[in-house]
Parts: structure tokens; sequence; C-alpha cells
């Protein structure tokens, strides 16, 4: 057990950490400039779609009405579900890079699972919906709604695949020092479906 | 081996701190509605809250505040993009509403 104490501020270990004050442009790894490319086409997706919702929710004050059907409840279980996914992902992240197998192996793993568990819970919320008669179709609310929380459901399975196949990796202890920043760049995915998450929560339930 | 439940003294967030916060913030985002405060004042309040959690996750867990300024342009360049998408539809939206 070490006795340092690790911050945020101070993962250390492994991959060299970028200096903003001292590093030239070079230092960015060109994998790392290369997800955060895919993230900012990313935003625009998203941001686009989430400034329509806004549009659209401000020009017709009907919506309210329709939003009250949404399951608040079931939304916060899958925020907290998912915050917590980005923890174990973080720490996962710092496993590899003080090349701690099994650490990364587990923490992965509770990715995975936290992961499926957001889709199961999104699946339940929406068996209920359409139970009820709230189909894509019932309304420009639920179509808003349909279309936000698939595309971001189909993120999150994107994520689980590409976790996946990085724990079966981690698991057999192969390609050890890429594994190192193939965790890196997918926790990046990671931690931004968590942040749109954190976005179209209160905007589709709470408001 | 580090753990993910170890203090720290004065230095900065652990990931689990940052998660304490993450979840405190959206425990204070659904008690908002319980306030005798108007249902517009509590939407802002939550979304204010949402900008400090993804301003939390980023920057921490996504280590952007470690990161080179070229990121901080890749990030703002979008997100400005579609502020503007917002503001030039705003006219439209009205006169058709």
């Amino acid at each position: 057990m070490s006795s340092s104490v690790e911050t945020v501020d101070s993962p250390g270990l492994g991959i060299a950490a970028p200096n903003a004050q001292t590093d030239g442009l070079r230092a960015i790894p060109r994998g790392r400039m290369g997800i955060w490319w895919f993230l900012a086409s990313e935003i625009m997706v998203f941001g686009g779609l989430i400034a329509s919702f806004v549009l659209e929710r401000a020009a017709h004050g009907g919506w309210t009405a329709q939003a009250e059907h949404v399951h608040w409840v079931i939304g916060a279980i899958n925020t907290l579900v998912l915050l917590t996914s980005s923890l174990t992902m973080a720490l996962g992240l710092r496993a590899a890079r003080a090349g701690e197998q099994r650490r990364l192996v587990t923490f992965l793993g509770l990715t995975i699972l936290l992961g499926a568990a957001f889709l199961g819970i999104k699946a339940f919320e929406y068996s209920l919906e359409i139970a009820r008669g709230f189909t894509p179709l019932a309304g420009l609310f639920w179509g808003f709604y349909y279309t936000m929380t698939g595309l971001h459901a189909l993120h999150v399975l994107g994520g689980l695949a590409v976790n996946s196949t990085l724990w079966v990796l981690a698991a057999r202890g192969r390609l050890w020092p890429r594994l190192q920043h193939r965790v890196e760049f997918a926790g990046l995915y990671w931690h931004f479906v968590d942040v749109v998450w954190i976005f179209l929560f209160p905007l589709i339930y709470l408001t | 081996m580090a753990s993910p439940l170890e203090e720290v003294s004065g230095r900065g967030l652990t990931y689990f701190g940052v998660w304490e916060w993450l979840v405190a913030l959206l425990v204070l985002g659904l008690a908002v509605f319980v306030l005798p405060i108007s249902r517009t004042a509590a939407a802002l309040l939550v979304l204010g809250f949402a900008l400090v959690k993804a301003g939390l996750v980023v920057r921490n867990y996504m280590h952007l505040k470690r990161e080179h300024l070229l990121l901080y342009f890749l990030v703002a360049v979008p997100v400005t993009l579609v502020l503007i998408l917002l503001v030039a539809l705003v006219p439209d939206i009205a006169q058709h509403h």
C-alpha cells in the first residue's frame, strides 16, 4: 500500500502528464488530440439537439404538461449510476497508469456493470412510458425525449463495447503498454457521455 | 496501492471527493423543487448545478485542467457555435410563436 496521497491534481505514474505551462503543442499525444477532436464534433451533435429542444420548448408552453409524465426518480437513479461509473472509470485509468492490472480489471468491470445497469434502467423506463401510450409519436416533446435519450443510450452502448474489449485485454494481460493509452481515450469518451447526461437529466426530467 | 477513499489534506480533490460533490449537487438539484421559489428560478438553479457538475467532470475526471490551451479551444469552439445557433434562432421562434 502506497503511503503517498494521490489527488486528481497528481495522478502521476505511467503516462506523462501534460503541463500547460511548460510543454509545447507537440507534447499533446496524437491519440489524445484525436479523441478531443472527436468529442468536439460530438458537442455539435448533442449541442444542436439540446438547442433545438430548448427553443421548441420555449415556443410550446404545452410541453410542461407532457414533461410531467416522465419518471424523474428513475432519471435521478440513472444519473447517480452514470456519475458513479465515471468515478470507477477514472479509478481504472489511475490503476492502468500505476500498472495495477487487477485493480484495472476490477474498475473497468464495475464501469461496464454500471453502464449496463444504466441501459437496463432506461429500457425499463421506456417500457413504462410506452405502456402508458407515450410513444415517440405521442407529441413533439416525446419525439425529442426518445431522440435525445435514445442517441445518448447508443453512445453508452458504444462505450460499453469499447470498455468490454479493454476489459478482456486487461484480464488477459495483453497489450499492456498501449492499453494504458486506450483506457485513457475510452475514459475521455465515457466521461463525455456522462457530461451529456448531466445536461439531459435536468432539461428533460426537471425543468 | 492508492485507495479511492484516501483523504487529502488540503491539496486538492480526490476522485472520490469529486464524486461526492457530484452526488451532493445532484441531491441539491432535486431539492430546489421543494423550495418556495418560482419554477423558472428553480429551473435556472438546476441548470446552474448541471454546469458545475459538468465542469467538475471535465476538469477532474477528463483532466482538462492539466491540458494544453489548445484543447480548451477545441471544446470552446463547438460550445460557442451551439450558443450562436441558439441565439440566432430565437428571433425566428419568437416570430412564429
